[in-house]
């Protein structure tokens, strides 16, 4: 399968608001998926459209090539893992409890999912408190705990919705360095508000905002799309860099603006006099005696190009 | 399904949800065979002068009480329990997370219908064998077969009680709601019953299960009397069944 979720013309209607507006999205086998949008721009109504939990007012949404609806089929749903943003779990059972019911719904035979339980739980730090009711766990024990059951079968697309929210930093790192390790061996469909850990982990990405989906593409396609944004290079030189490089300025030639430190020199242009910069910059520096041993364009991070592309919805809007 | 009912067993279980049934279901199987011995001589000391001539007590009598008492008293304490099943989850979000595992919507409500039907089940059967016996020792032996019917139908008859609850708890919007159900669940059983007891439609109605107790203890009335309201029970009971099953799977749970 090409394409583990395939979301085609996707819309919710509530009363008073269109939560998601005739969306599409298509998602890679095998990709880090970053789902990218401010709170209430409809990530969670897509995933619970998703997931089968609510259904769309238009339009359709594919898991494995299947149509979603709330009667979605246990055997589909064998094949993917669900986070919610807040994991709430049968408060009464203990977290090994939870782990059992799990491996058991999924269809995990054995005994071997128990030694695999006890490795995430040790894992997610969660192994001391594995007989502890969960219905006592803090929110970020529910969130690690969460990821341990979405881990436990190894479904091959996993669904995360915002999971790394309600961790500390050091929870939050391991949460997407195991987010990263899955690269390649499933799917993860990653939805958060966090530009930087979307930046981090994924390698696609679609920017949702207001309902409507604003941008999909590869992670690094968009950066090499938006570089138009902060129009210049950073140069590394050999000798007497800054000082020569500062000479640019002075004359009247396309830079704009030039820093340096001690890792080199940013220059900066206009978006209309970029080409002429691209083109003729070797060449100056060159003319100046200096020797250039690095030269690449300046990259804006995602969330520029987030603040760029919702800036400029609200620009169509107005 | 059986995933869903052992869950829901455990989690009855530790929440205190089916000992506390259980416990109210003893209580009553534990004061009627006495408080029905003893009746006359606690009116003779409110009495003062006045002569009270009360008919020797019956076991019967003590089972039949006992039953009427498990009809009002534990019903309330069914629905209570009961309204919340689904709805609670609904609510703080554990719905959401099991019917994202591989888990149906049929088997997730049903697991919950089985589990409280067998915990009623359980307490009225260990009540009624706890009176039977505590009836025996006291009054002297009742028939077994008829004590053993009633019992089962007035497991019967709380379970389309337990059904409308259940049905209300997953497709209405809160347990106050569902309790309302319930509640009116129990008057609809109630009232048609006492207008038509004495035509030949009221053998039909459900609540003869539990309104024929004494005759059917005393042998005034055959066992067998009792098996049309049976039928109409758990017929009514599949209906509820049906109809919730199909309206919830296409619910949506936000």
């Amino acid at each position: 399968m090409d394409y583990p979720i395939e979301i085609e013309g996707l819309t919710k209607e509530y009363r008073d608001n269109i939560a998601v507006d005739n969306a599409d999205l298509k998602v890679p086998a095998g990709s880090v998926f970053g789902f990218l949008g401010p709170n209430g721009a409809g990530k969670t109504t897509t995933i619970k459209i998703l997931t089968g939990l609510i259904s769309a007012t238009s339009g359709r949404a594919k898991l494995f090539g299947e149509v979603v609806t709330t009667e979605i089929s246990p055997d589909l749903k064998r094949n993917v893992g669900y986070l919610a943003q807040e994991p709430v779990f049968p408060p009464q059972l203990t977290a090994m409890e939870v782990m059992a019911m799990v491996a058991e719904t999924y269809g995990l035979q054995g005994m071997e999912w128990h030694d695999r339980a006890e490795g995430l739980l040790q894992e997610f730090d969660l192994l001391a408190a594995a007989n502890r009711r969960v219905g006592a766990y803090s929110r970020g024990m529910r969130q690690r705990l969460g990821m341990a059951t979405v881990l436990l079968p190894a479904p091959p697309l996993m669904i995360l919705d915002e999971p790394a929210s309600a961790l500390d930093p050091q929870g939050r790192y391991e949460v997407l360095e195991m987010v990263s390790r899955l690269k390649g061996e499933a799917t993860v469909f990653f939805s958060s508000h966090i530009l930087a850990d979307v930046e981090r982990v994924c390698d696609w990405v679609a920017i949702i905002d207001r309902g409507q989906i604003l941008k999909q593409s590869r992670l690094g396609n968009l950066l090499d799309e938006y570089t138009g944004l902060h129009p210049g290079y950073f140069v590394r030189l050999l000798d007497r860099g800054s000082e020569a490089a500062q000479e640019l300025t002075r004359k009247d030639w396309v830079v704009v603006a030039v820093a340096s430190d001690d890792n080199g020199v940013t220059v900066r242009t206009t978006a209309e006099q970029y080409g002429l910069l691209q083109e003729g910059l070797v060449a100056v520096l060159v003319a100046k005696g200096c020797t250039v041993t690095e030269l690449r364009p300046l990259k804006p991070d995602l969330e520029e190009i987030f603040l760029a592309l919702t800036a400029k919805k609200e620009g169509v809007e107005q | 399904m059986i995933q869903m009912l052992r869950r829901e067993l455990v989690d009855g279980w530790r929440s205190f949800r089916f000992p506390g049934l259980a416990l109210v279901v003893m209580f009553f199987a534990l004061l009627d065979p006495p408080s029905t011995k003893y009746m006359a001589e606690i009116l003779k000391m409110f009495a003062g002068d006045l002569v009270i001539q009360a008919p020797p007590p019956h076991p019967a009598d003590a089972f039949a009480s006992f039953l009427g008492d498990v009809n009002g008293m534990a019903l309330l304490v069914l629905i209570v329990i009961s309204m919340g099943l689904v709805a609670r989850e609904k609510e703080n979000g554990v719905a959401a997370w099991v019917l994202t595992r591989p888990v149906s919507r049929d088997n997730y409500l049903l697991g919950k219908l089985a589990a409280s039907v067998i915990a009623f089940f359980c307490a009225v059967l260990a009540g009624g064998v706890l009176c039977y016996l505590y009836t025996w020792s006291l009054l002297g032996r009742l028939e077994l077969v008829p004590a053993l019917v009633l019992t089962l139908g007035l497991g019967l008859y709380g379970s389309i009680v337990l059904a409308v609850t259940w049905s209300a708890s997953a497709l209405g919007e809160s347990p106050l709601v569902a309790g309302g159900w319930g509640l009116g669940s129990l008057f609809l059983l109630w009232i048609p019953s006492s207008i038509l007891s004495l035509t030949e439609v009221g053998r039909f109605l459900p609540y003869s299960l539990v309104s024929q107790a004494g005759a059917v203890l005393r042998g005034v009335t055959p066992v067998a009397d009792l098996i049309p309201a049976a039928l109409v029970s758990l017929a009514l009971i599949a209906v509820v069944i049906v109809f919730t099953l199909t309206r919830f799977r296409c619910l949506e749970i936000e």
